[in-house]
């Protein structure tokens, strides 16, 4: 499974607020839409690559460790900063030295404290939340 | 077709001193292994050397050199070699006398004909742990016995 859905499964399970494919989604940012269900608060996980493998001495075996890399990305509701504030806070707590699933050693976020990355154009707070992890 | 031979090909096998080289030997989890071959080196110059050091070669010895990243999952091999320092009993359960093992070195990997096996112990042993990373064993072993050199590919 990749890395974008595990951490997005983990994300919803672990927020009593967020329930994955309502306002938690693996993939890219997904507009406000009241047809298609999709609220202004909600979380994203996007895939972003990650280090290359290192691969084990193993008799050409292609084991390896690997340390795929995501962007999850938190938006507030419409003009309301604390509550994204919030939000981005819990989900630091959880995905930081939080390993989504055993398949993984490790989960770390690149900075300590969520990324505020400014509002999208319909005035909504962003906040980013780059993680590194090992399996 | 590239000549070369892939590094992550070699098939790297350890087990108790009398113990079967088979797949449940392997390492695994082989991050580097390096193999060094050491000869003696002689003098010999007397007067008739003409100012000029003359050598003899001496006796030839071999170590090797290798990390893993630790497999809590009860790999047998990384056991025996981690428990051999102490001479304790290894992942089978089996106390080998000084902590000898034995070791398979494929160059080529299982089906290749580049080969190296032998027996060794261990004289130095790692543990190794970072903030974020996993837990790595660096280890360096003395060829005792060598019962197979061949690093030549078959022609």
């Amino acid at each position: 499974m990749a890395a974008q859905l595990d951490v997005a499964t983990f994300i919803a399970s672990s927020l009593g607020s967020l329930t994955l494919g309502t306002n938690c989604f693996a993939g890219p940012v997904k507009k406000v839409s009241t047809g298609s269900g999709i609220p202004h608060t909600a979380v994203f996980v996007i895939g972003t690559g990650g280090l290359q493998k290192e691969a084990f001495i193993d008799g050409g075996s292609k084991g390896g460790l690997s340390r795929p890399t995501v962007q999850v990305l938190i938006r507030s509701d419409k003009n309301d900063f604390s509550g994204g504030l919030s939000l981005a806070e819990s989900v630091m707590a959880v995905v930081d030295m939080g390993p989504p699933t055993a398949s993984y050693v490790e989960s770390r976020s690149n900075t300590s404290e969520p990324i505020y990355i400014g509002t999208d154009d319909t005035g909504h707070h962003e906040w980013s939340i780059n993680l590194t992890l090992t399996k | 077709m590239a000549n070369e031979i892939l590094g992550r090909t070699v098939e790297f096998l350890v087990c108790r001193d009398g113990e079967t080289l088979n797949a449940g030997a392997s390492v695994g989890k082989t991050t580097d292994l390096s193999i060094s071959m050491n000869a003696d080196e002689i003098e010999t110059t007397s007067f008739d050397s003409a100012g000029v050091r003359t050598y003899t070669k001496g006796q030839r010895d071999m170590t090797i050199d290798f990390s893993f990243i630790f497999d809590d999952s009860g790999n047998q091999a990384q056991e025996d070699i981690i428990s051999s320092w102490h001479n304790l009993a290894g992942g089978d359960g089996t106390t080998a006398i000084d902590g000898i093992l034995d070791f398979s070195i494929k160059l080529e990997g299982s089906s290749g004909q580049m080969s190296l096996i032998g027996e060794c112990f261990i004289t130095s042993l790692s543990y190794s742990t970072g903030m974020d990373d996993v837990q790595r064993v660096d280890c360096s072993a003395r060829v005792s016995t060598i019962g197979t050199y061949d690093f030549l590919p078959a022609a």
